[in-house]
């Protein structure tokens, strides 16, 4: 009787190594290295009971985020992937709000590429803290609207973002650009001690500035311009318009 | 250069390189757009003009096993079946919002998937050709991703950042398809616009474009249903249908000549169909066939397929064998059948609107609709919200589903009342003699009494289906609760729709009816 699968018996599937499996195996190793590390990096601030938003706990957090960093090479397109993965992560990965910008910050300060594009657009979380510290010489181009405290704390970097920005943008920046393409919340600016902020569109409002230079669209708005005679009737120099309805409003 | 004599030596061998799959040999034509290849019905045809093209720079056989490499590679492994597509598609046109870039993106990923794989699993000279197909700026840059993810040089353009991104889309893990769509639609979207906008829609890319053409309707058909399984709204179902039409229409899905295809209307349809309800059958009082009635003596010149052996004695003798007489009309016996049904729906407007989301009182009427129609039984639709200020749709019984579907999609919002009268003159035009009734409502109905009434006394089985629950469904429940002819079920999700038994008696349960009643989601009352 013929074997019906005699014609299989010299088959040799002749399956080639592609650069394509090197690249999604070390794509995943990585991807796995940083969602271990984020694990980590949840687990301790996970030990606060109550995670409020000020100076120690940011600095404790970004410190712990790039404690945890130090051993992992990482690529901006890996920085892309962890932010895809941490945006539909649900249990142990589940982003927690500010320490989860805080990690994405931190990822962005330690790649090894100078510029650093993030699409936030097709991401349904709102990252705060995208761009905090950044230092001079690396450039983060986010596109589409970002979360509150977008630009905290730069330390000479420049940051650019394609559409809203949220409360508190560029809080306590040191030096450096933070560019805004449409508008900003409330407090834009608040304690800034240097570097320029330009917001294309509008301002909610103002924060307490203290240096730098902020920017609405092409007016200046602090410090504030030298009061022209076609404008000697207002009595205060910071803009009191309308914030467009895009821009998100909620505070961390 | 005989072409199809070079595919006529290639053939077994490509056939054999790919495990035989089931597709004709491949013919050769002109075909009119600047493509390699077209598939229709699973039958590849070759351009002449490309063939001829890149015979200029490789051997014929290296062509047109290429060629045929890159179109089985769509059979064998991506998109595999309609549904896939389908999905792949509603994906692309979910990141990207517009229908031309979709399919470009759709098309592209298709290739991009197929092509690797087949040069990952089989010796194949596909990327030879792409050393020689040329194109615009998405070829290009598609062109030096192979580059990048295959490790030769094909002498593609793209920006490298782009490349690389791209490079990291893990296209073999079919698991992975839809957001790996997803990242491949985002990363190529200014790419895809250029193409578009340079009117190359219509010749997106070298090796063709993959329309439904190349699915059978079977394929069409199941991949629908699939698809309606798949997709979590009646909404992306339709967006993504509807971009179709054309091609459904021409594959004889639309509702006529010149009427393009309702994809709501579809969506029920194909959702419906993917469920089984079980009809119980009833003792039939007119068979309507023909059949043995009395004896006749047989004669030479009569047939002898009706000769009754036991009374002849075994003799085929005129005058001694007896032949059976026939007649048609009434029999009496227990052959049993499926009578017609009457649905009555209720699309008042404290129910849901079937074309805005998905209603599961409109896919049961469906499923129970199916149910019918497969059984041969004929339908009629009753959709109603305050019949008696005319917000009514009326089908008379028919088997035309297309028509049906149509009827109970109706929907009319308002008041709900139920005229009586128009229903009791529809079921009168019942071929079978006792129509079975469904009614499928919220109960919220004005003269909810008379319509109790009328249920407890007419003749018929009776199944009616409510959504949700209120104090007029515990009325119903209890007023009804002893007839021995209706049977109430509740449907809150999809997965009460199975448990619905149409054409139900109680009595057929009695020796069961504490385990049924169990049953939290159907129960018996």
């Amino acid at each position: 009787m013929v074997n019906p699968f005699q014609a299989f018996r010299h088959y040799a599937g002749a399956r080639r190594e592609l650069p394509l499996d090197r690249i999604i195996a070390q794509r995943d190793h990585v991807l796995q290295q940083l969602l271990q590390g984020y694990q980590t990096f949840v687990e301790e601030e996970s030990r606060q009971l109550v995670w409020v938003v000020e100076q120690g706990a940011l600095s404790r957090a970004y410190t712990t985020a790039v404690d945890v960093l130090q051993d992992i090479h990482f690529t901006v397109e890996d920085v892309e992937d962890m932010c895809t993965e941490l945006d539909g992560a649900s249990g142990a990965t589940t982003p927690l709000g500010a320490p989860s910008g805080l990690f994405i910050a931190a990822m962005c300060n330690y790649t090894e590429e100078r510029d650093i594009t993030l699409n936030l657009r097709s991401m349904t979380r709102r990252w705060p803290f995208l761009g905090y510290r950044l230092p001079g010489g690396r450039r983060l181009f986010l596109e589409g609207d970002v979360g509150d405290f977008v630009g905290a704390l730069l330390e000479g970097g420049e940051v650019t973002v394609t559409g809203n920005a949220g409360n508190y943008a560029g809080i306590g920046m040191r030096s450096g650009t933070l560019q805004i393409d449409y508008s900003s919340g409330k407090n834009t600016g608040e304690g800034m001690r240097g570097g320029v902020l330009r917001v294309q569109g509008r301002i909610a409002e103002l924060g307490k500035v203290q240096q730098g230079a902020i920017f609405e669209g092409d007016q200046q708005v602090f410090p504030a311009a030298p009061e022209s005679p076609t404008t000697s009737g207002s009595k205060s120099s910071r803009p009191e318009r309308v914030r467009p309805e895009t821009v998100q409003r909620k505070t961390s | 250069m005989n072409w199809q004599d070079v595919i006529a030596d290639i053939w077994p061998q490509v056939r054999r390189k790919h495990l035989w799959p089931e597709l004709a040999v491949p013919l050769v034509d002109d075909i009119e757009m600047p493509v390699a290849m077209r598939m229709h019905d699973k039958q590849i045809t070759l351009n002449v003009a490309t063939c001829n093209t890149l015979a200029e720079h490789l051997p014929a056989a290296t062509v047109a096993e290429a060629l045929l490499d890159h179109g089985i590679s769509h059979y064998t492994r991506c998109p595999w079946d309609f549904a896939t597509h389908l999905q792949l598609y509603s994906t692309a046109k979910a990141e990207l919002g517009r229908k031309s870039l979709a399919k470009l993106a759709t098309d592209s990923f298709i290739d991009v998937v197929a092509n690797t794989s087949c040069v990952k699993n089989l010796p194949t000279p596909i990327p030879d050709i792409y050393r020689h197909l040329g194109g615009g700026a998405l070829e290009g840059a598609l062109t030096a991703l192979y580059t990048h993810i295959w490790g030769m040089d094909l002498q593609g353009s793209g920006d490298p950042a782009l490349v690389r991104r791209l490079g990291r889309i893990p296209y073999l893990d079919r698991q992975q398809w839809m957001s790996s769509m997803r990242r491949f639609s985002r990363l190529l979207q200014p790419l895809l616009e250029e193409e578009t906008r340079q009117q190359q829609q219509q010749t997106p890319l070298a090796l063709g474009r993959h329309s439904l053409d190349s699915y059978s309707p079977e394929d069409v058909l199941k991949g629908l249903q699939a698809f309606a399984q798949q997709v979590p709204d009646i909404q992306q179902f339709r967006d993504t249908v509807s971009d179709f039409t054309e091609d459904l229409a021409r594959l004889g899905f639309g509702a006529g000549r010149g009427r393009s295809v309702d994809a709501d209307v579809l969506y029920y349809i194909q959702l419906a169909q993917t469920y089984q309800l079980p009809i119980r059958s009833l003792p039939m009082e007119r068979s309507g066939s023909l059949e043995p009635y009395s004896h006749i003596p047989w004669e030479a010149s009569k047939p002898v397929q009706d000769i009754d052996v036991w009374t002849s004695f075994g003799k085929l003798l005129p005058g001694v064998s007896q032949t059976w007489v026939r007649r048609a009309g009434s029999t009496y016996g227990q052959r049993e059948g499926t009578p017609d049904c009457l649905v009555m729906l209720d699309s008042s407007g404290s129910m849901t609107n079937p074309r805005k989301h998905v209603s599961f009182a409109v896919l049961g009427a469906g499923c129970a609709v199916e149910a019918y129609l497969r059984r041969e039984a004929h339908v009629a639709v009753y959709n109603f919200s305050d019949a008696h200020m005319d917000g009514k749709t009326v089908l008379p019984f028919g088997a035309n589903r297309q028509a049906i579907y149509q009827g109970l999609c109706v929907y009319h919002g308002g008041g709900t009342s139920l005229r009586l009268r128009d229903v009791e003159a529809l079921r009168r035009t019942a071929a079978s003699p006792v129509p079975d009734l469904l009614l499928i409502t919220d109960m919220q109905i004005t003269n909810l009494e008379e319509v109790i009434a009328y249920l407890t006394g007419v003749d018929g089985r009776i199944t009616v289906v409510h959504i949700g629950e209120n104090n007029a469904t515990n009325r119903f429940r209890q007023v009804t609760r002893h007839h021995p002819r209706l049977c109430v079920f509740t449907v809150q999700d999809c997965q009460d729709i199975p448990q619905i038994v149409l054409g139900q008696v109680q009595s057929y349960f009695a020796m069961s009816s504490h385990r049924v009643a169990s049953a939290p989601s159907s129960s018996w009352l």
